[in-house]
């Protein structure tokens, strides 16, 4: 087995491979179950639900993971951004609901720089009692706002056309959520992977000390990905929002652990120092197209989730089982190499 | 002429051959509820599966465990993906569903809310239990009559956004504000999400905070178990009254101990009856949901189709039915 | 010529420790509020406060010594619903509902008599189901490799949804629970209610071990440093195996426990109360890598919670209790944290300067 991989072109040899021979297992096993319902056409109109919103929390957190920090408060942060632009508009005397989006990532971009200020003025704390914190609070001031109400009413074009609006494209109707957030991906991937802020990031996740004696401003670094990711989890509320049509303060409860799921299962590390945007989207196309297909057959939310929680234990897993044997197999040869002589 | 009679015959058969195809497709209905892990709705699937027994149609039911918007959306999304051919829905926020059943029903699905109802934007019929002023002015006769005519009283409510909830407490203070009320206080109305966690924590509140309260009114299941539970607990059953909308095999102990002398309901086996007869008759055109019409309810009767105070249109099941000590036996093993 | 240092006192040590501090903090906010509302100080809701907050006592004791070897579990809600979901189903399955005839005030009615399985075999299935699940947790922590944050959630999602696949959809309700069960969190013993005497039990139980036992003081160690305790021939793994296990078991308990009082078990009952016990840990003193903390501390936390919770309702702010609970929860989180980043780094000073170079 082992010979085989290492026969491989080294392009080949990466953990996205993976990731798509999954996919495509997911893809065959559920259009045989369901062949009917699970179509590339109806697919599409479904990553409506789950690939665009969690998406853009998980591209914010992306980069947070890959500096070795973790932020539990991505779903408070977009329930409070939202509930800002829903009570600004219908409160707002006429406000035009585009300022009202601006206050809405203004909010974000807020919450996310707080975190990000307090991660790198007290590094003895974790990120994930500070960003805990920050959680109840954000909730808490959105709850403070709202109460048990919630708040709707928004322009119609927000909902239809943006929440359930599609493009026709090559006979098939393409979400134009779904080109939102494809149409930011080359952008955040050639930003992290190959410009030079993106390489001090990861520069900085593998070894802060090291980066910060090499002239890394790594303080600086830890505030812009903090309110990166406080503005993605702004935009990924934003599109969730354009499908329910109301804003309540439990907006998007739970939805940082599938935010960090799916970067970690796109390759991400959460000791730092790995990531990927191309991982991220094939993470993103397997959890969705799974999700979909597990629904259609089981109509049950909670096997959905079991087995997304399997699926994340087993890839985290199996690399360390995988290198034990590996060096153990190592320590053996080496053994009885030493008994020849 | 031989050919034209061949290609006839041939035509003929395709066709009956399809329409046997078409006839053979059993009528899929979607069912949606409020939350999963409620008896309430458990039973109203009964009905469903009643009325399924009786029409032949197929039906999945589903509902969110968290009692959340976001998540009757998802299911109803997974439904449009399934290609039912109606949806009956109670919802857990009358404007959020809005959207997406509207998406359901461009693509030709049917919409039916029943229980707690959607906006008339998002639906076709709405089903009404009973005459929603009749069930705001029961539980406050009762309760009145209960403390004796004067006192404080509380509200222990779902959600916020539950319209049959806000209905009922609407109706509620309208009719506190006539004058034989007058010595009655309405101090404060509570959310307990439907969650009995959070309501026996809002029910502890109301105990802790209002040492003179007499009198608490929860027109939800889960409200009015809960607020049971923690009356109980703190020895005060006869103490502070209690009445809502109760299960009868949930608060039969209740009813036994006093904790609760009298609640009401109505048959949720026939709220989910009756919907189902609706959804089917729509899926089958016999009716277009237009104020005016009627359509067969099975052992029900007949139903009327009136038009809504909110524009769109409804129907009724039946009135709320008073559940005592006396009688509570005979329903508490139905649902 | 050695430099007199003056010795300290018994009492400023005693105020040197964090928990005094913690408690002091705690009585004057129970003394404020009571000046606001005279109803909060008394005795009896003193003694609901600790009633109410028991259930996240014995669940914090348990998060303390995952903690303390610096792992975290944020599947506990979960471990709590699986294990309680079981012997749901195991009590609902045997349920025996006879009607007796009794005689109250000289006059003749009927009773419902609930009978099941023995309420001990019941406890012990809980916590054996949360034993298990915890040693899935520290094996997959310890032997797996697996970091603590990643193991947990999955395993937070899995057991909710074996909880579900367990229970076939179906909520067991309090028409399905034995008298003996409803009773577990009801009963009272010399005026204390029974959640209040399992709550002292596991404290007294964990204060002894993690003071007094070796096993105990291992976790401190292995906590503070990894490598030094292998050097010194501390089987780390085993240690982080020990405290999930631990904390299943308490998660089982704490559980049932739950169910009783609610008189419903689901197959996702105690949704989000992870957050709530970490943060009962860290106002607690717990320090989240690992080494440091306190059962005290714990249960100080948890009270603080607590009596924060009760204070809001008992003020009566604008009618729905829950107004400002969350955010003043965080925000007292964040205030506890940074007030133990100031002692901390006070500390070091301190001990930088004493050092004679």
């Amino acid at each position: 087995m082992e010979r085989m991989i290492s026969r491989l072109p080294k392009w080949m040899r990466r953990w996205e491979w993976i990731l798509v021979i999954l996919i495509l297992l997911v893809f065959a096993l559920f259009s045989r179950l369901q062949p009917d319902n699970y179509t590339i056409p109806k697919l599409l109109n479904q990553t409506r639900v789950y690939m665009v919103d969690v998406g853009f929390l998980a591209l914010g957190i992306l980069v947070v993971l890959i500096l070795g920090d973790i932020d539990i408060s991505i779903g408070a942060t977009a329930a409070l951004s939202v509930t800002v632009m829903a009570v600004t508009y219908n409160q707002g005397n006429g406000i035009p609901f585009l300022l009202a989006v601006a206050l809405m990532l203004l909010t974000g971009a807020l919450c996310g720089f707080v975190n990000g200020l307090l991660v790198s003025r007290f590094p003895e704390l974790f990120p994930m009692i500070i960003t805990l914190s920050t959680l109840t609070l954000y909730r808490g001031i959105a709850y403070i706002i709202l109460k048990d109400q919630s708040s709707g009413r928004f322009p119609s074009w927000y909902a239809k056309d943006l929440g359930y609006g599609s493009f026709r494209l090559f006979g098939l109707d393409v979400p134009i959520m779904l080109v939102c957030i494809l149409a930011v991906l080359p952008v955040y991937y050639i930003w992290l992977h190959k410009s030079a802020s993106g390489r001090r990031i990861f520069a900085a996740g593998t070894n802060l000390t090291a980066s910060r004696y090499s002239g890394v401003q790594t303080g600086r670094i830890k505030v812009m990905a903090f309110t990166l990711n406080g503005i993605m989890a702004a935009v990924g509320g934003f599109f969730l929002t354009s499908r329910t049509g109301s804003v309540k303060y439990t907006l998007a409860t739970g939805f940082e652990m599938q935010a960090i799921a799916i970067a970690v299962l796109g390759g991400a590390s959460t000791s730092g120092g790995r990531g990927s945007v191309i991982g991220l989207l094939l993470a993103l196309i397997l959890m969705t197209g799974l999700k979909n297909g597990l629904m259609l057959v089981y109509n049950d939310a909670f096997i959905l989730n079991l087995s997304i929680g399997l699926l994340l234990i087993l890839i985290v897993l199996i690399p360390n089982i995988a290198g034990r044997i590996r060096r153990q197999n190592t320590v053996r040869r080496q053994r009885m190499s030493l008994q020849k002589t | 002429m031989k050919k034209t009679l061949s290609l006839l015959l041939a035509l003929v058969m395709l066709l009956s051959l399809a329409s046997v195809a078409l006839a053979e497709e059993p009528i899929q209905i979607g069912v949606v509820y409020k939350q999963t892990g409620n008896p309430f709705f458990e039973a109203a699937v009964r009905g469903f599966e009643e009325a399924s027994k009786e029409l032949g149609f197929e039906f999945i039911h589903n509902g969110p465990a968290d009692s959340s918007n976001e998540g009757q959306i998802q299911i109803i999304e997974g439904y449009i993906q399934q290609g039912v051919d109606a949806i009956a829905i109670s919802a857990n926020d009358a404007a959020g569903v809005v959207s997406v059943l509207q998406s359901a029903m461009d693509q030709g699905i049917k919409v039916v809310s029943w229980d707690s109802k959607v906006e008339p934007e998002g639906r076709i019929l709405n089903i009404d239990p009973s005459v929603a002023q009749n069930i705001g002015r029961v539980q406050v006769e009762e309760i009145a009559q209960q403390i004796g005519g004067e006192g404080q009283i509380a509200v222990l409510s779902a959600g916020a956004t539950m319209d049959n909830q806000n209905t009922w407490i609407r109706y509620m203070q309208e009719e506190l504000e006539k004058p034989e009320y007058a010595k009655i206080e309405l101090v404060t109305i509570v959310y307990g999400d439907d969650l009995t966690d959070k309501s026996i924590q809002e029910m502890q509140g109301l105990i802790n905070s209002y040492p003179d309260l007499k009198g608490v009114i929860s027109p939800t299941t889960v409200g009015v178990a809960a607020a049971a539970v923690a009356i109980k607990d703190n020895g005060l059953s006869g103490k502070i009254k209690l009445t809502g909308l109760g299960l009868p095999s949930e608060m039969a102990e209740y009813l036994k101990d006093g904790t609760c002398e009298a609640m009401f309901l109505w048959n949720p086996i026939d709220l989910g009856y009756c919907a189902a007869y609706a959804s089917v008759a729509l899926v089958k055109g016999e009716i277009t949901g237009a104020a005016g019409e009627s359509f067969a309810a099975g052992r029900l009767g007949d139903k009327e189709i009136m038009e809504a105070s909110d524009g769109g249109s409804f129907t009724l099941v039946g009135d709320p039915f008073r559940f005592t000590p006396e009688n509570i036996d005979d329903w508490k093993e139905v649902y | 010529m050695p430099e007199k240092t003056r010795k300290p006192g018994a009492l400023s040590a005693l105020f040197k420790q964090r928990e005094v501090g913690l408690f002091i903090i705690l009585a004057v906010l129970f003394l404020l509020v009571g000046l606001r509302n005279p109803a909060f100080t008394t005795g009896s809701n003193a003694l609901f406060i600790l009633e109410d907050t028991a259930i996240m006592m014995i669940l914090a004791l348990g998060m303390l010594c995952v903690l303390l070897v610096g792992s975290i579990d944020i599947s506990i809600a979960a471990i709590m619903a699986l294990s309680t979901m079981t012997a749901g189903i195991v009590m609902k399955q045997n349920l025996n509902i006879t009607e007796i005839q009794v005689v109250t005030d000289g006059v003749m009615g009927s009773a419902t008599l609930r009978e099941s399985t023995p309420l001990i075999l019941l406890v012990i299935i809980g916590m054996g189901v949360g034993a298990l699940c915890g040693a899935l947790n520290g094996l997959l922590i310890a032997y797996g490799r697996v970091l603590p944050i990643v193991a947990t959630l999955g395993m937070q999602y899995i057991l909710y949804g074996v909880s579900h696949v367990v229970s076939d959809g179906q909520a067991v309700y309090r028409k399905d629970m034995p008298d003996s069960f409803i009773n577990l969190s009801r009963q009272a013993f010399l005026g204390l209610n029974s959640k209040i005497w399992f709550m002292l039990v596991v404290f007294a139980v964990m204060f002894l071990f993690l003071t007094y036992s070796r096993q105990g003081r291992y976790l401190y160690a292995v906590g503070s440093n990894r490598e030094s305790a292998a050097m010194s021939g501390i089987k780390s793994p085993r240690a982080t195996l020990i405290a999930h296990i631990i904390m299943g078991m308490l998660a089982g308990l704490a559980g049932l426990l739950y169910a009783s009082r609610d008189t419903k078990i689901t197959q996702d009952m105690a949704m989000g109360y992870e957050m709530y016990i970490i943060a009962s840990c860290v106002i607690g003193g717990v320090s989240v890598s690992g080494g440091r903390g306190k059962a005290v501390g714990v249960l100080l936390g948890a009270l603080t919670m607590g009596v924060i919770n009760n204070a809001l309702t008992m003020l009566r702010l604008t009618g729905n209790s829950e107004f400002w609970k969350k955010a003043i929860q965080g925000a007292l989180i964040l205030a506890a944290v940074v007030i133990n980043v100031i002692i901390q780094r006070s500390k070091e000073r301190r001990v930088l300067r004493d050092r004679r170079i």
